[in-house]
């Protein structure tokens, strides 16, 4: 039986949908605003062609690859990431707290279903939104770059794209081990924003701070530093290391989830 | 019959408030149970952790004989259940809830979901979110009944419906019964224990303090006797033991008389008296007689 599953992606499609048009807004947005960038760019680049090609090698004037588009939207990105870290936690908390807020628990839970079978189906039916919206995000932004954008590398690109995914799972699987974990979680856009925004900071602290044991420890919990594109700049891909800890996330927050909600009193009000 | 509900020693804290101590109850196949109790006596506790939406401190519960809280998926196919406080799925139409709901059994609810709509004259066309209370209820009772389940747990069952609803909830309940549903009726609404239920329960502070039946409880009560007498020589029935509350009004005596009734008469044959009437307490004074102590 897949009816928890059928209900709760029904439910949420409509959210879901809005969020996305939302963000192919943005995407695209960002986009055009690195076409028109790219007119000075290109003005710059003639100036620059002056030199001979050593000079710029020798002064490592390469801007070809620093005003690339896939550099730039490395770090733009991260905007598209923070919504859909929202977005993510707010539809975690939404569906996982759905029953205790609207007082449906008893309704639900005294059903011929187990509660990891209810969980699960939950679960999965967020997840399909969000990767859905993932696929559909990504071959937007692909296919609106490859159209806007003179000779991008659509490789390096999806790579790009793909820490989309990475926050996505992270910040839903996190949030879906809190609203199991802690008893009273009334308002899921609020707690969503606020669960988010303290990872944010996270990242700002790091990004900022020089090095020490402070900022050194910090790192490890800056959820969205895992999925930072910019290290594409430097590496094909992203860090084995940091993929270890979105995969740690996941299976953690996923583990202790069920655990916890196995084991947990539903109260009726 | 065979015990189909047997709830041993079951302790339920919720931190330092208790909920309920040691309860030991058996239902019987086929039964209707009435489980009575004032607001915060245990009654919903001891229905939430049968229905594993709480877990016990201690104690053990069996359905069909087997462990309410590792079997719970499997008992809860053949339970219905009607929470004293009605709420669902507020976007939703009725006849989409009902086929939600329908989606969790393994069986065809249709005709009998359409049956339950014309007794209780539901509109299945409407948005849940539209219904007074007394429609939730009439959901309520409806998703609970639809799939023909073996027991039946109703928690306060009756708020919100009309006089007319409440004969049809009752008639559709003995139906049911009838049929061989085993219903645990949790009330505080004591005419209507003692209109359907065949034995009851009686819980104070989270204690089980008396199961039986209908006629048992009335049989140990103690009975109402007023006489009209101008024969000073009532005041000896004051000395008569098992009589409490004595009251004098004019001409009429009040007293409450608890023992063999015979007794009674034979100290009334001594006294001249012009008119007797000797009847049954409600339900709710020997409620209170209980509750009181």
């Amino acid at each position: 039986m897949k009816n928890v599953y059928r209900y709760e992606f029904k439910t949420n499609l409509k959210t879901v949908l809005i969020w996305l048009i939302c963000l192919m807004l943005i995407s695209w947005v960002l986009i055009v605003f690195y076409q028109s960038a790219m007119l000075d760019i290109q003005e710059f680049n003639k100036f620059l062609s002056g030199y001979s090609e050593d000079i710029l090698k020798a002064f490592q004037f390469d801007f070809s690859s620093l005003f690339s588009f896939e550099n730039y939207f490395s770090g733009i990105i991260l905007y598209i990431n923070l919504c859909l870290a929202i977005q993510a936690s707010i539809l975690a908390f939404s569906i996982f707290t759905k029953e205790l807020k609207l007082k449906l628990s008893d309704y639900l839970y005294s059903k011929p279903l187990t509660r990891t079978s209810i969980l699960s189906q939950k679960f999965m039916a967020g997840f399909s939104l969000l990767f859905l919206e993932f696929i559909l995000l990504s071959a937007f932004n692909l296919a609106v770059a490859n159209y806007l954008i003179p000779g991008i590398e659509i490789v390096k690109f999806s790579f790009v794209l793909l820490s989309m995914f990475f926050v996505i799972i992270v910040f839903y699987s996190f949030s879906f081990f809190l609203s199991c974990a802690i008893r009273k979680w009334r308002t899921p856009s609020v707690r969503g924003i606020e669960i988010v925004m303290v990872f944010f900071v996270f990242k700002i602290v790091n990004n900022i701070g020089s090095s020490n044991d402070f900022t050194d420890y910090i790192k490890y919990i800056s959820f969205f530093d895992y999925s930072d594109p910019r290290a594409l700049t430097l590496n094909d891909f992203y860090s084995y290391e940091n993929l270890c800890f979105i995969i740690a996330i996941f299976v953690i927050s996923l583990i202790l989830g069920f655990m916890v909600f196995r084991k947990k009193n539903l109260q009726s009000s | 019959m065979n015990n189909i509900i047997e709830i041993k020693d079951l302790t339920k804290f919720y931190g330092k408030t208790k909920g309920i101590e040691n309860l030991s109850l058996e239902i019987k196949e086929g039964e209707i149970f009435g489980y009575i109790g004032p607001n915060g006596a245990g009654k919903s506790t001891t229905i939430r952790l049968m229905l594993s939406l709480i877990f016990p401190d201690s104690g053990s519960v069996k359905i069909f004989g087997l462990d309410a809280f590792k079997n719970s998926d499997i008992i809860s196919q053949e339970i219905g259940y009607l929470p004293s406080e009605v709420f669902y799925y507020e976007n939703m139409k009725v006849k989409d809830f009902f086929k939600y709901n329908a989606s969790f059994y393994q069986r065809d609810c249709k005709r009998r979901t359409k049956e339950l709509c014309e007794i209780l004259e539901l509109d299945q066309n409407r948005k849940i979110r539209s219904l007074s209370y007394g429609n939730r209820k009439k959901v309520g009772i409806i998703q609970g009944l639809m799939h023909q389940p073996r027991i039946l747990i109703l928690d306060e069952p009756t708020g919100g419906l009309d006089p007319l609803m409440q004969k049809r909830f009752f008639d559709l309940i003995k139906e049911e019964n009838q049929k061989g549903t085993t219903v645990l009726f949790s009330s505080h609404i004591l005419s209507e224990v003692r209109r359907i239920c065949d034995r009851v329960g009686l819980v104070k502070n989270g204690q089980l303090i008396q199961v039986s039946t209908i006629q048992d409880i009335f049989a140990q009560s103690y009975k109402k006797i007023e006489i009209e007498t101008k024969d000073s020589k009532y005041i000896s029935l004051k000395e008569i033991e098992g009589v409490t509350k004595f009251s004098i009004e004019g001409s009429k005596v009040h007293f409450l008389y608890k023992g063999q009734l015979d007794v009674l008469l034979s100290k009334l044959n001594e006294i001249k008296i012009s008119d007797l009437l000797i009847s049954e307490p409600e339900l709710e004074e020997i409620f209170l007689q209980y509750y009181e102590k």
